[in-house]
């Protein structure tokens, strides 16, 4: 059948609703468009005047539509992600009043215990559809909700959970989040992959006062996606209650199938501006009047009283919603702030498990602190695959992904074998788009996968770096409600030569990016107990390969074992010393030991292995015995992690020091090519030995 | 082309230390000739050195708190405006170095005057063990780079020596000292260290030298203030119309002047070879700067002011006193000193130390009214008169009682018969 057949013209005659789906529950419906109208208005004339409210965006206008999608998402294993004006579809899914007022008022409790803004939503719900937490960014939450397909789609099909079948995930967003990479990344795995979920597009027809001529050519985003493969187009009047109705059920019954994605791309007027400040003096008075014209609550109305209740039915249902509207808002008033000294929890996993998100209710085999090795030395490549093989061997939930780590086994071959050994549903080529490999994961980790994404450079996380932060925030900024633990693999650093693009470190950024542990393994024993440490952790990691070591017969350890885990936070000192302490990771431990040797002189040499957290207590209990310290780092200077330690140093061993507290790191220049430009930036063995005596003879 | 002029400390200075407290322009800056540029701080006075040239601060040899020996080069000023002006003659120079400075010698050609700056600085760790083993770090030999007092050093040098033998302290003489425990330790008396000030050191080595070096006597009279205390009263306002606070101080040292005739071998300098006898008599006076410690500037050829004069030269060294802006000159040359001792409510101090290599110091107790008897008519009558003890402490290798008593005879004398008028 043309796709065209399946999308009904604007205005055209009434769509049966799939006969899965059941009938519309309009009284449902009409509730909770009346909740949100009060909500509105109690915001706009009380909450915002007195200050209560900082952030407030009106849904007027979006309401119908979100109400009528809102009453389809009826499967347990269903999940919707939202953005700032997402409420209705909420209310819909059944989020309490209070909780949702007293989060715009950044109360204690709700979504987030006042720590994010009251429009960004999140509801973990074991019982029915829940909202994954979306964020303040717009794009982001579409590849995160893509996740949360690929994980419905591998539970029923690969783990053959039944329980799974008919889930979906749902994304809304305006129709100017159309323009942003986030939309097309997830489009394009949505697609590809045929996954089970709805792209509900609300075309209101501004991003805040830009017009959507701007975002996509012609002002009509399905238009321009009528030749995409694999996506069932359904588009139409979002204000017309039967029209809109159809449409939904007709995105939401597609999806459910298992035939692939559906677009639902609806036209709805936004009655407010932007948000309360927002004053809309850009568009003109004749459109803002037919905007008003637009309005569904009256078109409701005139539907619902004719077909479904009588005049006075939706007069009580008026009342019933001002009378509950009033009481939340006492109720929510009453809430105090949190109290500040829990500000700093939850950035980590703690004692108090996350209510949605991760494996920590179904912990792996217990690991073992010691090592114990076996056979002939190893490098770190075959170190790491050998230990994601033993992983995934034991570990269902755990899927392994990204550019060329299929048949190829990867461009750094880490994975090289994976694929043929554990199907293509679980280790898998990804689309090139990392915000889309990252994101992607997001939503896998909140249904409960262990997502282990790799980025094929360090640089080339890039485009990833929203998807990043916005994973590392998501335990903190829901006060614990949700988690996303996954472990992302990526190479940094040099090898051999150098350049802009694929020998950066810059593992500071992710240090300071709240929610990351960061693993920077210098050789392959370590590799192993990190990783083991990290897969079975319950939260985002960094793991960081370095390049050069990848294959150094240097960073060659025999292989310590399928049960070894190493903490994280837990030092190395590989070289025992009086005169220096040197700290330091990754590529530069060996070099770092050679200059000790070479040196001649007694100095501890400080293998960190993790830089969040880092073993402060060891490298203060070095200083206390050298009096002097050196931090030797690849990254640059300026910003870079040994800033850090020196200020940790110079702060907490002050009257310990006997010189001063020196780095030795890159200048602050990108990588340059030429191996000649290349020793002529990276501290050398040379540079670090002659460092150490200056230092020893200060 | 740049032409660079050296910034030197002061070839003279007061003091044997002097120490760089502040440098006003950091290296980059512009400065203008005659503008402070950095301040010294001996243990008597600081010192502003004035930029020699205009142009850029490009070099400070000797940063804060390091010595600055006389002559010493602080830094260098880049003239550079003076050396684009003269460009054109560039080619004839041969090096930077060799361009004659405005403001003296130039530097040796082809290179930077050594800019001896030993590291006299003391990192956190060594700071910390010559604390808690109450060190002179100066006692230890520096290995480090410049001589630096590494940590390695004090923990050999403890190592080396016996705990007695290095405290910088006083040796603990009696037992009470003994039982106190170095600050710190478990059973220590609460309290603190206060670090010295360098003009507290030089006050200590000053007064441990001038007891070491001088036999010390002192001999106590008394003096009847009531004609100087009338004439004070009847001039006092027309002084301060002239801008000057006529003070008792300004009597003794006019006193001090007329003694000195009756015994001129106190205005005197022992050397080992012969008594130097001074014609000039200048006389310093102890200021207090609270607990800093005190300054004497010296009142030069006082045998040559007025009463007027001597009152003049005492309320501008004050001042100057006061707010630190003495100058080198002010508090140097000094022949023979006086103690006002009395103002902070002393009847008699003994022995007052003399202000080395000076052979006699004056002491004046505390002036208050006393029962005193006084034969008029030669009735014998009991009546209230303004009294101080005034004393002359001396060095007994100079001078005997005879000139002792004899100088003090005549400065009460000179005291008690003041003139109204």
């Amino acid at each position: 059948m043309p796709d065209d057949a399946r999308r009904p013209a604007p205005g055209s005659a009434p769509i049966e609703a799939p006969a899965a789906l059941g009938p519309v529950d309009w009284p449902g419906v009409v509730r909770t468009v009346l909740l949100s109208r009060r909500l509105d208005a109690l915001e706009e004339t009380r909450l915002v005047p007195e200050k209560k409210v900082l952030y407030q965006f009106s849904a007027r206008g979006h309401d119908m539509a979100q109400a009528l999608l809102g009453a389809r998402l009826t499967h347990r294993h269903d999940a919707i992600c939202g953005y700032y004006r997402s409420r209705p579809a909420l209310l819909a899914l059944g989020v309490d009043l209070e909780e949702a007022l007293g989060s715009s008022m950044g109360r204690r409790g709700g979504y987030s215990d006042g720590r994010d803004i009251g429009v960004v939503f999140n509801y973990p719900n074991p019982d029915g559809a829940s909202a994954l937490p979306m964020c303040g960014g717009v794009g982001a939450q579409y590849t995160p909700t893509v996740g949360w397909a690929q994980a419905v789609k591998y539970r029923a099909e690969t783990l053959g959970e039944g329980a799974y079948a008919g889930a979906i995930g749902v994304v809304l967003g305006g129709e100017a989040s159309a323009a942003t990479n986030g939309f097309w990344a997830a489009l394009n795995v949505a697609t590809t992959l045929k996954l089970p979920m709805v792209f509900y597009i609300e075309d209101n027809g501004y991003g805040i006062s830009v017009p959507s001529t701007y975002q996509t050519p012609g002002a009509d985003i399905s238009a321009n996606l009528r030749s995409f493969k694999n996506l069932e187009i359904f588009s139409g009047d979002g204000a017309e209650p039967e029209e809109a109705s159809a449409l939904i059920d007709g995105g939401v019954a597609h999806a459910r199938s298992g035939a692939g994605p559906a677009f639902v791309h609806l036209r709805v007027p936004r009655l407010q501006g932007h948000s309360f400040q927002d004053t809309q003096t850009y568009k003109p008075d004749d459109l803002v009047a037919e905007e008003w014209a637009r309005d569904p609550l009256p078109r409701l109305r005139d539907y619902v009283t004719a077909r479904h209740m009588t005049v006075e039915d939706w007069a009580a249902l008026e009342d019933a919603a001002q009378a509950a509207v009033d009481a939340a808002a006492a109720a929510a008033d009453a809430r105090p702030a949190a109290d500040p000294s829990t500000v700093t929890e939850h950035v980590f996993s703690g004692p108090q498990p996350q209510r949605m998100g991760g494996r920590r209710d179904r912990p792996g085999p217990q690991g073992a602190a010691t090592p114990e090795p076996e056979g002939a030395r190893i490098n770190m490549v075959t170190a790491i695959r050998k230990t994601l093989d033993a992983e995934l061997s034991l570990n269902a939930e755990m899927v392994v992904f990204g550019e060329d780590v299929g048949p190829k086994g990867g461009v750094h071959a880490v994975t090289l074998g994976l694929q043929d050994k554990y199907g293509e549903a679980r280790v898998f080529d990804t689309s090139l788009s990392e915000e889309g490999i990252i994101g992607r994961a997001v939503g896998m980790a909140v249904n409960g996968l262990l997502p282990v994404p790799e980025i094929q450079f360090r640089k080339y996380a890039d485009p990833a770096v929203e998807q990043i932060n916005d994973c590392g925030t998501m335990r903190w900024r829901t006060n614990n409600r949700f988690a996303a633990p996954m472990v992302v693999r990526m190479p940094v650093g040099f090898f051999k030569c150098g350049d802009p693009w694929h020998s950066q470190t810059n593992e500071v950024q992710f240090v300071h990016s709240p929610g990351w542990k960061v693993a920077v393994p210098s050789n392959a024993e370590d590799a192993v107990g990190l990783l083991r440490a990290a897969l079975r952790g319950d939260d985002p990691v960094m793991f960081l390969e370095h390049r050069a070591m990848l294959d150094a017969a240097w960073a060659r350890r025999a292989y310590p074992g399928d049960a070894y885990t190493l903490e994280f936070g837990k030092a190395a000192t590989t070289r025992a010393g009086d005169d220096l302490t040197i700290v330091t990771w990754g590529a530069m431990v060996e070099r770092c030991e050679a200059a000790a040797d070479e040196s001649g002189r007694s100095v501890d040499v400080i293998d960190l292995r993790t830089l969040m957290p880092w073993d402060e207590a060891a490298v203060l209990a070095s200083v206390a015995r050298t009096h002097r310290c050196l931090i030797v780092h690849e990254d640059l200077r300026t910003g870079g992690f040994g800033g850090e330690i020196a200020a940790v140093v110079a702060d907490k061993a002050f009257l310990d020091l006997d010189a001063p507290v020196a780095r030795l790191t890159m200048p602050d220049v990108p990588s340059p090519h030429n191996p000649v430009l290349l020793d002529a930036v990276v501290p050398s063995v040379e540079a670090i030995a002659a460092k150490i005596d200056e230092l020893v003879t200060f | 082309m740049t032409v660079m002029v050296d910034v030197k400390a002061p070839a003279e200075q007061e003091g044997t230390q002097a120490i760089v407290k502040t440098w006003f322009k950091a290296v980059g800056e512009n400065v203008a000739e005659g503008d402070p540029l950095v301040e010294l701080e001996t243990d008597r006075v600081a010192v502003e050195v004035a930029a020699p040239a205009g142009g850029v601060l490009r070099e400070i040899l000797v940063s804060a708190e390091a010595e600055a020996p006389p002559g010493a080069v602080l830094g260098r000023i880049d003239e550079a405006g003076e050396a684009r002006a003269t460009d054109g003659a560039a080619s004839a120079v041969a090096t930077p170095q060799t361009i004659p400075s405005t403001t003296g010698p130039a530097p040796a050609p082809g290179g930077r005057a050594d800019p001896v700056d030993p590291e006299h600085r003391l990192s956190p760790a060594v700071r910390r063990l010559v604390v808690e083993h109450d060190l002179d770090p100066a006692a230890i030999v520096g290995t480090g780079k410049n001589g630096r007092l590494t940590r390695d050093d004090v923990m050999r040098f403890l190592e080396a020596t016996p705990p007695a033998a290095f405290a910088k302290g006083p040796q603990p003489a009696e037992p009470s000292l003994a039982d106190v425990p170095a600050p710190g330790a478990p059973d220590a008396p609460a309290g603190r260290l206060v670090p010295h000030t360098s003009m507290r050191r030089r006050i200590a080595d000053h007064m441990a030298q001038s007891v070491a070096t001088a036999p010390h006597v002192t001999a106590v009279f008394e003096a009847d203030f009531t004609a100087i205390a009338a004439h004070r009263a009847k001039h006092k306002a027309a002084f301060a119309a002239q801008g000057v606070n006529l003070t008792y101080t300004a009597y003794l040292v006019a006193a001090s002047v007329a003694a000195m005739a009756a015994a001129p071998t106190v205005n005197s300098r022992w050397r080992e070879d012969a008594l130097e006898v001074f014609d000039d008599v200048n006389i310093g006076v102890g200021t207090a700067l609270g607990d800093a410690g005190l300054i004497v500037p010296v009142i030069r050829s006082a045998q040559t002011l007025s009463h007027f004069g001597v009152a003049q030269a005492l309320h501008a060294l004050t001042e100057k006193a006061r707010t630190g802006a003495l100058a080198p000159a002010d508090v140097r040359g000094g022949t023979f000193s006086i103690s006002n001792h009395g103002v902070s409510g002393s009847l008699v101090a003994s022995p007052i130390i003399i202000n080395q290599p000076q052979s006699a110091i004056l002491g004046v107790g505390k002036l208050e009214k006393r029962a005193v008897v006084r034969t008029v008519d030669g009735v014998d009558s009991l009546q209230i008169r303004p009294m101080a003890y005034v004393s002359l402490t001396i060095d007994h290798r100079v001078l005997d009682g005879a000139q002792t008593n004899a100088w003090l005879t005549r400065f009460v004398e000179t005291l008690e018969t003041w003139p109204f008028e």
